[in-house]
């Protein structure tokens, strides 16, 4: 992945399927109907980097973005003042509900003594 | 059971489950770029499997009615050509160039064999379509990313197997570029 173009998802496996209307919308230029059954995607550091940097627009120092397998801490600048948030997680599921979407994540373990 | 059984089986279990898909696309890969002008999805990898009805569906614009079945390993067309109704049996595979070459293994006419002016007629008719490459007296070559270029998403990707069974054709399809 280039520098210049940091906001690319690798589509590392997904699986979709097409209906006859589907099809026959498609192939008239009327639109698009699909359904997918499987969706992994995968975000590197530089992309998350820049996708942070998006969400957190400031004057100073650009945000950062670590991404580990313990989880995701992210630096920043909010009106002259330093914000730092880490979120300890070894997973992040998107989760369909009755007319919402929750994203949970998976509490890293932590070491103790 | 039998290869129909089997078919009839599949059909009516798609029919079940009140989706009936006609073109499964599996294992897929690649990328996805967002820019200030929205997501550009790339398909490098995968494997789409595809009805004997979504390909009748996609023939339907050729000018050259076509009908096409699909049996274990091989596929039997038929064509209306200057008024005559040729058979073919036909096998696909991948090309050298990562196109799917279909070839027309035996042609007939009822039970006689058929006139090579109604053969070039017929083949004439496909050459020069976007997508189509006319490779002898009995294939043809199909450029997917060409032929399937409406979509809105972007195939980089060459076929490197196919299969064939009843009512499916299966194509496995591996990046273009050979990474």
């Amino acid at each position: 992945m280039s520098e210049s173009d940091p906001l690319r998802i690798e589509i590392e496996n997904a699986a979709v399927e097409i209906s006859p209307e589907g099809l026959e919308a498609m192939l008239a230029g009327r639109g698009v109907d699909l359904r997918f059954s499987q969706l992994e995607f995968r975000l590197s550091a530089a992309a998350v980097q820049a996708l942070v940097q998006r969400l957190m627009p400031g004057e100073g120092e650009p945000a950062r973005a670590e991404v580990t397998p313990q989880g995701v801490s992210i630096e920043g600048e909010k009106d002259g003042r330093r914000v730092r948030i880490r979120l300890d997680a070894t997973a992040l599921r998107l989760q369909p509900g009755e007319g919402e979407l929750r994203l949970v994540s998976e509490p890293a373990t932590r070491e103790t003594g | 059971m039998t290869a129909e059984a089997s078919t009839a089986d599949a059909r009516a279990a798609t029919s079940r489950s009140g989706w009936g898909s006609v073109v499964r696309l599996e294992s897929l890969g690649g990328t996805v770029e967002l820019g200030p002008g929205g997501a550009h999805p790339v398909i490098d990898r995968g494997t789409a499997r595809i009805s004997e009805e979504a390909l009748n569906r996609l023939l339907m614009p050729l000018p050259l009615p076509l009908t096409l079945r699909l049996n274990a390993g091989e596929a039997a067309v038929e064509a209306e050509v200057g008024g005559f109704r040729i058979s073919a049996t036909v096998h696909a595979r991948a090309g050298h160039t990562g196109k799917l070459r279909v070839e027309a293994t035996s042609l007939r006419l009822g039970w006689l064999p058929v006139p090579p002016h109604l053969l070039a007629l017929a083949l004439g008719r496909l050459e020069g379509r976007r997508g189509i490459t006319v490779d002898g007296q009995r294939s043809l070559e199909l450029d997917l990313p060409e032929l399937l270029s409406a979509i809105p998403v972007a195939l980089d990707v060459r076929v490197s197997h196919v299969r064939v069974e009843p009512g499916w054709l299966e194509l496995h399809c591996v990046p273009r570029s050979g990474r």
